[in-house]
């Protein structure tokens, strides 16, 4: 009975630190950091144990100095592989946003407390079998970059990181589960056809002299933050240091309107998916793009912030994070 | 810097392999002196094998290539031993496997159980070898497995060079293996010895233990004669006897069949009383320390009078261990080297007299003339010691091999021969001249180690010699060779054995300080080698015993074994991880925890520092909305940065910044 209800106090407690997240930065200590025979060790240990039996039955005193060597090595091995995580600090840095199924590059900020090196540290997503390997060198801080699958579009939590070590001998597994209060964006996943749709061309263009293309340059104002690199003046960049953006077209240019209900044949993720695919397209042509959502309008703008609110509004369609 | 690698690439970089094949070939070294041949070309060719596959991509044999060969090899080792048990099969099938798996080397798991494989040849080496030089070279073996054990274990080597990272192995393999021998040496005195062994033990498990035979056939060649193994050393309590005197017994061979003499197996064993009837005076006292020959007989001086423990005294004045010597075994006993030793009660004088009818014609004719001659036995002993001393024999370690009668054909006809022959040809002329006789054989000398004031008694100081029995004067030991003249002495071993300590040290300082200190050099390793049999070798059930009650502990149980072996690797444990988890001392640490308590200060004023904030940022923004606290904020903010991001922060910059933080009193609005 007792022995029970101690048991599920420990899987609940563990299960509490497990699910915790964490703001800002974990560092590791003894608290966080697990320690275990690997495979491998269990194997050494069963080795030693079959030397030291035959060293008593052949009362041979240097089969079993040797056989104590193996085994202090392993129980010094413990010490090192666990002082090769010992006194880590880890936090995320902003992740850039891809697109669902594109491999993200999450930077993890890492602070160093112990020792100066660290060999072998192997890092795993949780959901993920693949494991990333580093060798941290002599400097307190340093930033690692981690590769993540992305199979969901959406604003979503980073996710648990197993980060774990088996250096030096490999006999033993010391490890920590960082579990940060960090979300990710993913765009949605881009749809295959490149064609702008044709319609809404007509039907939301407003009025003004066709003859002028979105070529056609009206004049210079100051750069704004978020305005298309492809603008800039860069000639007056050039002559004295002052960053101009070319404007185009004014109000006579077009007004490309990218609609949730062109597509309404679709599910929900395809017309995202298809939406995502016009954004892109529309944001390399350089046309002014507005965005049509059932519950948000993006009204019609360039520049790549305004790709990454269109974007960004794509991605989160529908989940309430 | 910052490399990674996917655990998918297992591919090993050649170095590695280069460093597993070192390590495998300084593994296998040791045994393949002692395999059969077509075991040590099988193992080289398949090492060459592997080697020109890294160097030239040669094709490694498949599956059914390399099935067969183990197969073959195990068939052909089965042929060799006619078993697959015991340590030299076992062993042998070790190598053989070891060699193989290298053909088949691909994942990390191969290169594992390369390693482990050869943890066990390591330990079976020691079955046939526990000298120091084994020791010694172990050492080295290990640090090469577990050098490779960590390569093995390292993926990341792309970007350094591959000769630093293998060099940085070598060097962590050094540091765990200092770290870890006091735990070793903790657990190889503390850890229980049992006084039996768990089960019975494989018949050829205590092999490779030289030493002297239990039959001696004078027809033969003596196996021992160079040999300059130590046999036993001796301690003696005050100064040693003569270098004359010391005739150390082992073996008495009492049955002689014509070809072969055997040892008495049928021997009585004395009691006290029988020794205390005997007339003996000025016993030596010495403890001797003997290496194991797997044989049961203990050596003494002449007669003993104390019998060491789990020890017999035969009526042949032999001394014989309950069982046989199979690791060295130390025994204090003490000897009359001037006795009168007569027990006719308990002698078999018939069998001391016993020869087959028709040896050595020849021999029977001569000493039949002698006997008619002398009457008296004392004289015709001397006689026949005359004869062996004026006519033209001599006493050579490379006798011409006796085919017929040997006693007739050495004697009569190649006079030249080594102690055994003598012995035996000697005892036999005896027992025709109805004198019961019997041949002792053991070590004559030995030599005095200035060091450890041990005297060294080698396998090359074997001797044999003679026991005669005369009324009224009782055994009598001859020794045939002495009365052989110093110019018909071949062998100077031999020679100097006959002389006294002050003629051998000056016959020694003939020969030139080469020499002289090579002979320095070999007794004061002779010390060393001494302290690790008795300490390292030795250190049995007895001799743990012995050690505790030298610590303190004379009436302890098992368990007390336990609580102390397990105390001290504890605390052994737990100061290697005092000195592992030292904290870097860095001007870091107490700036953290200074700014820390800056913050929450602010924390108080309703200003939070967000993670995202850098301190300037934070500091700025405070300022903005708190003029009062503006100068202090900006002042402790740029001593920050000074002291985070400059190259070498000065301690005084330090106290500055905390006296700094503790004077920052923000009033709450």
């Amino acid at each position: 009975m007792n022995h029970s209800l101690i048991l599920n106090y420990i899987k609940q407690s563990q299960m509490r630190r497990l699910s915790r997240l964490e703001k800002g930065s974990i560092c590791l200590h003894r608290l966080n950091i697990y320690i275990l025979p690997s495979r491998q060790g269990l194997f050494f240990a069963l080795i030693i144990t079959l030397m030291l039996i035959g060293s008593i039955n052949y009362h041979n005193s240097l089969g079993f100095m040797f056989t104590f060597l193996l085994g202090s090595l392993a129980v010094i091995d413990i010490l090192h592989t666990y002082r090769n995580i010992w006194r880590l600090r880890f936090s995320p840095a902003h992740s850039p946003p891809v697109f669902c199924g594109q491999t993200m590059t999450v930077p993890l900020k890492l602070e160093n407390y112990g020792k100066p090196t660290r060999e072998e540290l192997c890092f795993q997503f949780a959901d993920d079998s693949e494991q990333q390997i580093f060798d941290i060198e002599e400097s307190q801080f340093q930033t690692i970059q981690l590769q993540r699958q992305t199979t969901k579009r959406g604003l979503q939590p980073l996710g648990r990181i197993i980060v774990s070590t088996t250096y030096p001998m490999g006999l033993f597994r010391a490890w920590a589960v960082l579990n940060f209060d960090h979300k990710i964006l993913v765009y949605p996943r881009p749809a295959e056809s490149d064609r702008l749709p044709a319609e809404s061309n007509s039907n939301h263009k407003t009025t003004g002299s066709l003859g002028q293309g979105s070529d056609d340059f009206v004049g210079l104002r100051n750069y704004h933050p978020g305005d298309s690199m492809r603008h800039i003046f860069w000639k007056a960049y050039a002559k004295n240091h002052t960053l101009l953006t070319k404007q185009f077209g004014g109000e006579q240019q077009q007004q490309l309107w990218l609609d949730w209900q062109l597509l309404s044949g679709l599910d929900v993720e395809s017309r995202l998916s298809q939406l995502t695919r016009w954004v892109i397209e529309a944001h390399h042509s350089d046309v002014s793009y507005g965005l049509r959502l059932p519950d948000t309008v993006i009204s019609p703008s360039t520049g790549d912030s305004h790709q990454h609110q269109c974007l960004r509004a794509l991605a989160r369609f529908g989940l309430n994070d | 810097m910052i490399k990674y690698l996917f655990q998918s690439r297992l591919t090993r970089i050649p170095a590695d392999i280069g460093l597993l094949l070192f390590s495998t070939i300084l593994v296998c070294l040791p045994h393949l002196l002692r395999l059969p041949i077509w075991t040590v070309i099988l193992c080289v060719s398949v090492i060459g094998w592997r080697v020109l596959y890294e160097l030239k991509q040669v094709p490694l044999p498949g599956k059914y290539l390399r099935l067969s060969i183990l197969l073959g090899s195990l068939a052909g080792l089965f042929i060799s031993y006619s078993t697959l048990i015991g340590r030299h099969a076992g062993s042998a099938m070790l190598v053989i496997m070891l060699c193989l798996k290298l053909l088949e080397l691909n994942k990390k798991r191969d290169a594992l159980v390369i390693i482990y494989i050869s943890f066990f040849i390591i330990i079976t080496g020691f079955l046939f070898d526990q000298s120091l030089y084994t020791g010694a070279y172990m050492v080295l073996v290990v640090w090469a497995l577990i050098t490779t054990m960590i390569t093995y274990n390292h993926y990341a080597t792309k970007g350094t060079s591959v000769q630093a990272t293998i060099a940085r192995h070598f060097k962590l393999a050094f540091i765990l293996m200092a770290q870890a021998a006091p735990l070793m040496l903790l657990l190889f005195f503390l850890f229980p010895r049992l006084p039996n062994p768990l089960w019975g033990l494989p018949a050829d498990a205590h092999g490779g233990q030289t030493g002297l035979s239990d039959t001696l056939e004078p027809g033969r060649i003596s196996k021992l004669s160079d040999n300059p193994e130590v046999a036993f050393r001796v301690l003696f309590k005050g100064s040693p006897p003569a270098q004359n005197k010391l005739y150390w017994r082992g073996p008495v061979f009492t049955n002689y069949d014509g070809v072969r003499w055997q040892t008495d197996k049928n021997s009585l064993s004395l009691t006290r009383l029988d020794l205390d009837n005997q007339v003996v005076s000025n016993p030596v006292n010495y403890q001797l320390t003997l290496e194991p020959h797997n044989q049961r007989w203990l050596f003494a001086l002449d007669i003993p009078t104390t019998v060491p423990e789990r020890a017999i005294l035969t009526n042949e004045l032999q001394l014989l261990n309950s069982k046989p010597i199979r690791s060295v075994y130390r025994y204090s006993v003490s000897s009359a080297l001037d006795y009168q030793y007569d027990m006719t009660s308990v002698l078999n004088i018939e069998s001391a007299l016993s020869l087959p009818t028709n040896t050595a014609p020849k021999t029977r004719q001569f000493v039949n003339k002698l006997r008619s001659k002398f009457k008296n036995d004392g004289v015709l002993v001397s006689a026949v010691l005359d004869h062996f001393r004026q006519q033209e024999f001599y006493y050579s370690r490379n006798p011409p091999r006796l085919y017929a009668d040997h006693t007739d054909e050495f004697l009569f006809d190649t006079r030249k021969g080594y102690c055994e022959q003598y012995a035996s040809a000697f005892a036999v002329m005896m027992r025709m001249a109805r004198i019961p006789a019997r041949i002792v054989t053991g070590y004559h000398g030995g030599e005095i180690n200035p060091f450890s004031k041990n005297l060294i008694v080698r396998q090359s100081d074997a001797h044999s010699w003679v026991e005669i029995w005369l009324s009224k004067r009782g055994w009598l030991r001859i020794d045939p060779t002495s009365v052989i003249p110093d110019h018909r002495v071949e062998n100077t071993t031999d020679l100097l054995q006959r002389q006294s300590r002050e003629q051998q040290a000056k016959f020694l300082l003939e020969k030139g300080w080469a020499s002289n200190s090579i002979r320095q050099l070999r007794f004061a390793l002779d010390s060393i080698h001494s302290h690790w049999n008795s300490w390292i070798v030795g250190y049995d059930h007895q001799r743990q015993t012995n050690f505790f009650s030298l610590l303190g502990f004379s009436n302890f149980s098992m368990l007390h074994v336990g609580l102390l072996m397990a105390a001290s690797i504890s605390l052994a444990f737990f100061i290697i991880g005092l000195l592992l988890f030292r904290q870097r001392k860095t001007i870091d640490q107490p700036v953290l925890k200074a700014y820390e308590k800056f913050c929450k200060k602010l924390v108080r004023c309703g200003f939070e520092k967000k993670p995202y904030e850098t301190a300037t940022d934070f500091a700025q923004r405070v300022a903005l909305k708190r003029q009062d606290l503006k100068q202090d904020v900006l002042h402790i903010n740029s001593l920050y940065n000074q002291l985070r991001y400059a190259s070498a922060p000065s301690r005084e910059l330090l106290l500055n910044f905390k006296t700094l933080v503790q004077k920052f009193r923000p009033t709450q609005r």
